[in-house]
């Protein structure tokens, strides 16, 4: 009950802190806030050692306990308002609890002199301006107020500025008069916490903010302590943002140790929740056949597209089974963590289907970071953007989709037909970390230098992918030396909307597989992102917007194998281009049926068969 | 007349001369085209005149692929060689490194780039020593 009645006391009248009283051998003149009893100065200062306690009418001597006087002691405790003189024998620091009091205090002198104790801090002018000419003296241990120094015009002696804790003072009045000690705010002058960035919206379910504000300080978030602001002045935390759409507000505070806080920051972060987009979202799934042939069979497009251009030469529909079994493998992973080089003209860094995908972009030719984006409507780089797309655009709800939509891309524009440039071009997309390099060109003169290159890159991890071009050509005629067909590189050919080699693509021992490029002589061919707006490709057949193009080539079959070589380094980083390439012959389709002619896996218009992506990916993983 | 006809031949064969240059060990040839209208035939990126400032020669090689040559090299050295204190023996000084392995090297001093090419790679101690080629880059 006691217990009880002490905290409501203090809840009544202020809160504790501990603090520290020095007292020095001999006397010392104290006013403490505080209600130590006897026994707990006593205890603290030590029987012996205290001599004597003398506050106003009331005393404690140790020689009357020793003379068998003790019941000459009349002190009991440290009374509020009043100071004290102690004596001890040595020296001694004791802890007590300071009362920090949370209202006025008032003291009632009484004609003449008084030993206080200021209950919070008073200056002499706040004193002066209640007491007036009835103030005669003041004195501290050290520095007084004297009302005849002024009157004697020697105010010089005065030295009194402050009431102060743990000091007692002697007050003298002429009159009995009461002194108000006012309870002031001691609230620090705390400044409102600063954001390094002030988030407005997320679609995450937390959002970490950096707190800035002075070391020491509590950070407190809708009434929880967050931690402490560390020695950098800052401290991270992180807010929930979990929920529905909407804005959710919070407010942040600073506190100190004495639970003194600064203006509140108020601060609301709108949470944005994306709908889950199906692949089957994006704008022109429908003609997307290397990615669902299924869909795009059902679908009749060849029979769109014969009807929009007149053209009744188109053959048979889509092939059901055309695509490359990407679906499958996307249960399995999207090529997240893993950058794709594009080495060829450029790209449309804004492009709506291709931005959200960017790591990179540089141009080897001007040594700088634009690859032909003249602008944010003007781009010359139609190829460069065909072949990216087909290797990362996202799944976005728009336009088309990468094989591997959630790999980064590395656009290099490299323009230059010099050895050194293409080289240069390499050494960059190492150097960025790309783990997979798509080149749809070639030279058929390849140097030494190149293929030196192209070994180094065979050796560092990296796989390289080389289109074998669109003429319909036998590569193993003599003279003809093309880059497809160096051994550190995969080679690769194309296969069409019937589900068998497109008949343009370039064949030969050194190619290894072949994948959807289409064929829009015979076809509807395969569609691609182009540069945006009226620049770049024109063949859209008014079924799709300018940003976007039917197209054919080696050069699509490239990126997509480059994309599918992405999702099995994000299953296995620590394959090397040895057993990419050895999964992905294992792996193939043998298409072609009956006009094939396969022998130890191999026929040489189709090479290993088409790449089929889940079974390449499940493969690696292994 | 026989000695005019002698210079029109003499002044014939120093424009169509032919240069070699050792590929994957073997000499090989390549035709001077550069002063006839074969070379504007190229589809070169706008036929070029000059890479990196320096004047581009045209050539085709014997299997017809036409290829332009500056007054630079790509070298890279035998692996147990240290490849800037050969170049240095070669007094070939204006070199920077374009890989791990592989130099890009200026000939000066009006040296013929076609025989500093063959002299490095008959000192055995290079894997390959050929012009920064310049081809026809297609794409697909």
């Amino acid at each position: 009950m006691k217990i009880f009645s002490f905290f409501l006391l203090l809840i009544l009248t202020g809160t504790l802190h501990a603090e520290t009283l020095s007292l020095q051998s001999g006397w010392n003149l104290v006013g403490v806030n505080s209600s130590l009893s006897l026994e707990e100065i006593k205890k603290k200062i030590g029987i012996e050692n205290l001599l004597l306690i003398q506050g106003k009418n009331k005393t404690y001597q140790k020689a009357y306990i020793d003379e068998d006087k003790g019941f000459l002691n009349s002190f009991q405790t440290l009374e509020e308002g009043r100071g004290y003189w102690i004596k001890v024998n040595t020296a001694v620091d004791i802890e007590y609890e300071k009362i920090t009091y949370a209202t006025d205090r008032t003291i009632n002198l009484i004609a003449g002199w008084n030993l206080i104790n200021p209950p919070t801090d008073l200056n002499i002018s706040e004193t002066l301006s209640q007491l007036g000419d009835n103030l005669k003296v003041i004195q501290g241990i050290s520095k007084s107020y004297k009302k005849a120094n002024i009157d004697n015009d020697e105010s010089f002696l005065n030295r009194f500025q402050n009431f102060e804790e743990p000091m007692g003072y002697w007050i003298k009045v002429a009159t009995a008069s009461t002194l108000n000690f006012p309870f002031i705010n001691i609230k620090l002058s705390i400044t409102k916490p600063i954001l390094t960035i002030t988030p407005t919206s997320t679609t995450a379910d937390t959002q970490s903010v950096e707190i800035n504000g002075e070391v020491g300080l509590s950070v407190w978030v809708n009434g929880v302590n967050k931690g402490i602001i560390d020695s950098t002045g800052k401290l991270t935390i992180v807010l929930d943002t979990s929920g529905t759409d909407g804005t959710k507000t919070f407010s942040i505070i600073l506190k100190d140790a004495s639970n003194n806080s600064s203006d509140v920051l108020l601060l609301n972060i709108k949470k944005i929740i994306e709908p889950i987009l199906a692949v089957s979202d994006e704008t022109y799934y429908k003609y997307l056949w290397h990615i669902d042939s299924k869909n795009s069979s059902e679908q009749k497009i060849v029979e769109e597209v014969s009807s929009v251009t007149g053209s009744e030469s188109l053959e048979d529909n889509i092939d059901p089974n055309a695509d490359i079994n990407i679906l499958e493998a996307w249960k399995i992973t999207k090529g997240k963590g893993v950058k794709v080089a594009v080495i060829d003209d450029g790209g449309d860094v804004n492009h709506e289907d291709l931005k959200a995908n960017i790591f990179l972009a540089y141009n080897v030719d001007g040594k700088s970071n634009d690859i032909y984006h003249y602008s944010d409507s003007i781009t010359d780089a139609s190829h460069g953007n065909n072949c990216a797309g087909f290797i990362a655009a996202p799944i976005n709800g728009k336009g088309i989709v990468g094989v591997a939509p959630e790999s980064k891309l590395i656009l290099i524009r490299q323009e230059e037909e010099a050895d050194s440039a293409a080289i240069e071009a390499f050494e960059y997309a190492k150097d960025n970390g790309a783990k997979v390099i798509s080149c749809s060109w070639g030279t058929g003169a390849v140097s030494e230098a190149i293929v030196a290159e192209l070994k180094s890159l065979y050796d560092a991890g990296i796989t390289v992918v080389f289109a074998s071009g669109n003429e319909g050509s036998d590569l193993d005629e003599e003279g003809v030396d093309d880059e497809s067909e160096v051994p550190w590189v995969i080679g690769v050919g194309a296969s069409s909307e019937l589900n068998d080699v497109a008949l343009y693509s370039n064949y030969g021992r050194n190619i290894d597989i072949i994948a959807p490029g289409g064929n829009h002589s015979t076809s509807v061919g395969i569609l691609a992102l182009d540069d945006s707006g009226e620049q770049g490709a024109t063949k859209n057949y008014g079924l799709v917007s300018n940003d976007y193009a039917f197209t054919d080539g080696t050069s699509f079959s490239t990126p997509i194998v480059a994309g599918v070589v992405a999702l099995m380094y994000s299953v296995n980083p620590d394959i090397t281009p040895k057993e990419v390439r050895d999964i992905l012959i294992s792996t193939a389709d043998k298409v072609g049926g009956d006009k094939a002619d396969y022998w130890d896996g191999f026929d040489l218009q189709r090479a290993y068969g088409k790449i089929n992506a889940l079974k390449a990916v499940e493969k690696a993983q292994q | 007349m026989k000695i005019i006809l002698l210079i029109l031949l003499g002044l014939f064969s120093i424009s169509y001369a032919n240069e070699s240059y050792y590929k994957n060990g073997k000499l090989v040839e390549l035709q001077n085209i550069y002063s006839s209208s074969e070379a504007n035939d190229l589809s070169i990126k706008y036929y070029k005149k000059s890479f990196n400032d320096l004047p581009i020669k045209y050539y085709k090689t014997v299997t017809g692929n036409k290829v332009g040559v500056t007054d630079q090299l790509l070298v890279q050295c035998s692996k147990s060689i240290n490849c800037p204190e050969l170049l240095d023996t070669f007094d070939l000084l204006n070199y920077s490194k374009l890989s791990d392995t592989i130099f890009i090297v200026t000939i000066e001093n009006g040296d013929d780039i076609f025989s500093v090419s063959k002299s490095l790679f008959e000192s055995k101690k290079v894997e390959f020593a050929h012009p920064n080629f310049i081809k026809e880059k297609r794409k697909r």
